[in-house]
């Protein structure tokens, strides 16, 4: 195996340990004392897996791994947005809940119940891919991979602008980040409003990221079950 | 002859084929097919001949060749794919540029309205000072000039584009149109010494005109009736290859120089970055045709274009 291929193992099987751990910690604290104590439970695996992401981005660019840099850049800057822009600058989002049918609350339990199960069945995809000789992925992976996320991913992304909005007024009151005029470069940050804008990205981007997870879809079980 | 055309999966778009007289050109091809399928206008049509065994895509058949020039016979298959709605260059050229000129004049002209008004910002109406007055001028004659030369210079080699793109381009320049001008014009902006400012805005003036007599030589590059790749030649093309976009980022340099601003660098540094790619490709494909063998001129350039960095 080669060097590449042997990092390129390590750090997706320490990825599935860490989202699997969000999972579990998550879901026994969700049984044991409630949908309050959720993040509390999970803020280290969640912070420290979501965090490692940029790395993709790196493979990406350096041709380590094949999955266009765009595309995941923008999966990935969405991410840490809610991580490190809702969930840690705007605490009053983490308790935040909203129910939307029948047992369906959005929260921070539907949050990592989205991005959890993806991510533990992406990196297993990727793991497989890197670890076997011959790069294959069992069948049920690759179903799941691409079937999982017509639900999970407006899932996700109504989690994440629920808690967005959750955390807004916090993030108003206390304008972390803030860089103001006059000043010689003529530049001002606003954190708030960044954030908005950031999330208007969303009207053309999630569109266009489920398009391209339904193309997929097509390119790799559709042509697959032809020549079953 | 009758031509079969299937689609990119081998499915027949039309069912009985076409026929077409013997010489046709690939223009009438796509004339004909256009009158039994009314969606599919030629300019979204793209033919590729069946790519030969072991390749995955055929050839490209292009508008003014016949199809005899790809060795097409009765009875043969090509390949057929919609590239979707079009549009033209000149409609996207003229939307792209208009954004920018139309959304940086309001906080110029309505500071007290959306500075104050919108923004709450204190002193929002205070008179604008010298280099914002500046530089409000040369991003609008910047823009004008754009939408003239795009009526009456450029010359487009292809007709149109997916529509797609006059969405990704106008929010692009829109955009940074409208966040340079909220900071270059705020009530708190701060200028740089007034030597700087002038030197800026002078260096960006002689950019944009020589940015013009590129854009000048460019247009003028072919004989009428020629096709093809020419080595573009003359003034500042004699030691860049892309000096039009040499002169594009450096007017932009001039300009940001003059006004100072995170943002106005940051459209730059975009705009580079993406004309980079760009240059880099046509100076390959320039040393790949005119590589000085056959009787072929021979393409030797100093920079690809940032000179003298690149």
């Amino acid at each position: 195996m080669s060097f590449a291929k042997l990092y390129l193992a390590t750090y997706n099987a320490s990825l599935i340990a860490g989202w699997l751990s969000v999972l579990v910690f998550g879901f026994s604290a969700l049984r044991a004392t409630g949908a309050a104590s959720v993040y509390d439970a999970i803020e280290k695996p969640l912070v420290w897996s979501q965090t490692a992401a940029v790395l993709e981005i790196v493979h990406a660019a350096i041709g380590l791994a094949r999955s266009p840099v765009v595309v995941t850049a923008m999966q990935v800057s969405s991410r840490l947005m809610v991580v490190w822009g809702v969930l840690i600058l705007a605490p009053e989002s983490r308790t935040a809940k909203m129910g939307v049918v029948g047992p369906l609350e959005l929260g921070v339990p539907s949050l990592i119940l989205a991005w959890g199960v993806t991510e533990v069945i992406r990196y297993s995809f990727y793991f497989f891919k890197v670890a076997t000789k011959d790069g294959e992925v069992p069948r049920a992976i690759v179903w799941c991979r691409y079937t999982l996320f017509i639900v999970l991913y407006p899932l996700g992304v109504s989690s994440e602008l629920f808690l967005a909005k959750s955390g807004f007024a916090q993030l108003v009151k206390t304008n972390p980040l803030a860089l103001e005029m006059p000043n010689k470069l003529n530049i001002a940050f606003h954190f708030p409003t960044f954030m908005v804008l950031f999330f208007l990205g969303y009207v053309p981007g999630f569109p266009m990221l489920y398009g391209y997870m339904l193309d997929a879809r097509k390119k790799v079980l559709g042509t697959k079950s032809k020549r079953d | 002859m009758k031509l079969k055309i299937v689609s990119r999966s081998g499915r027949p778009v039309v069912a009985d084929g076409i026929v077409v007289p013997n010489d046709a050109k690939v223009s009438d091809l796509k004339r004909s097919l256009h009158a039994l399928k009314k969606k599919l206008y030629p300019s979204r049509q793209r033919f590729t001949t069946s790519p030969a065994p072991g390749e995955s895509r055929g050839i490209v058949l292009v508008d003014d060749k016949s199809l005899n020039d790809y060795g097409l016979e009765d009875g043969d298959t090509i390949v057929f794919k919609d590239l979707g709605p079009q549009v033209s260059y000149k409609a996207v050229f003229f939307f792209e540029y208009l954004g920018p000129l139309l959304a940086y004049l309001p906080f110029y002209f309505m500071r007290r309205e959306i500075y104050g008004g919108i923004f709450g910002i204190k002193n929002a109406g205070k008179a604008p000072l010298e280099a914002q007055t500046l530089a409000m001028y040369f991003h609008t004659a910047h823009y004008v000039k754009r939408i003239l030369e795009t009526f009456f210079v450029h010359k487009f080699s292809h007709a149109t584009m997916p529509i797609f793109n006059l969405v990704r381009n106008c929010s692009y320049y829109w955009t940074f149109g409208a966040f340079m001008s909220y900071f270059i014009n705020h009530p708190a902006y701060t200028p740089v010494g007034r030597t700087q400012m002038l030197a800026g805005f002078a260096f960006s003036a002689v950019m944009q005109l020589s940015n013009l007599r590129c854009h000048v030589i460019l247009a003028n590059l072919r004989k009428d009736g020629q096709k093809g790749y020419v080595i573009p030649s003359g003034f500042l093309f004699n030691y860049v290859t892309c000096a039009n976009y040499a002169t594009e980022i450096y007017q932009w340099l001039g300009f940001n120089i003059a006004t100072q601003s995170v943002m106005g660098y940051t459209f730059m540094c975009c705009g580079a970055a993406q004309m980079m790619q760009w240059a880099i490709a046509k100076h390959a494909r320039l040393r790949k045709l005119f590589d000085g063998k056959d009787g072929r001129p021979k393409f030797r350039r100093a920079f690809i274009l940032l000179p003298p960095f690149f």
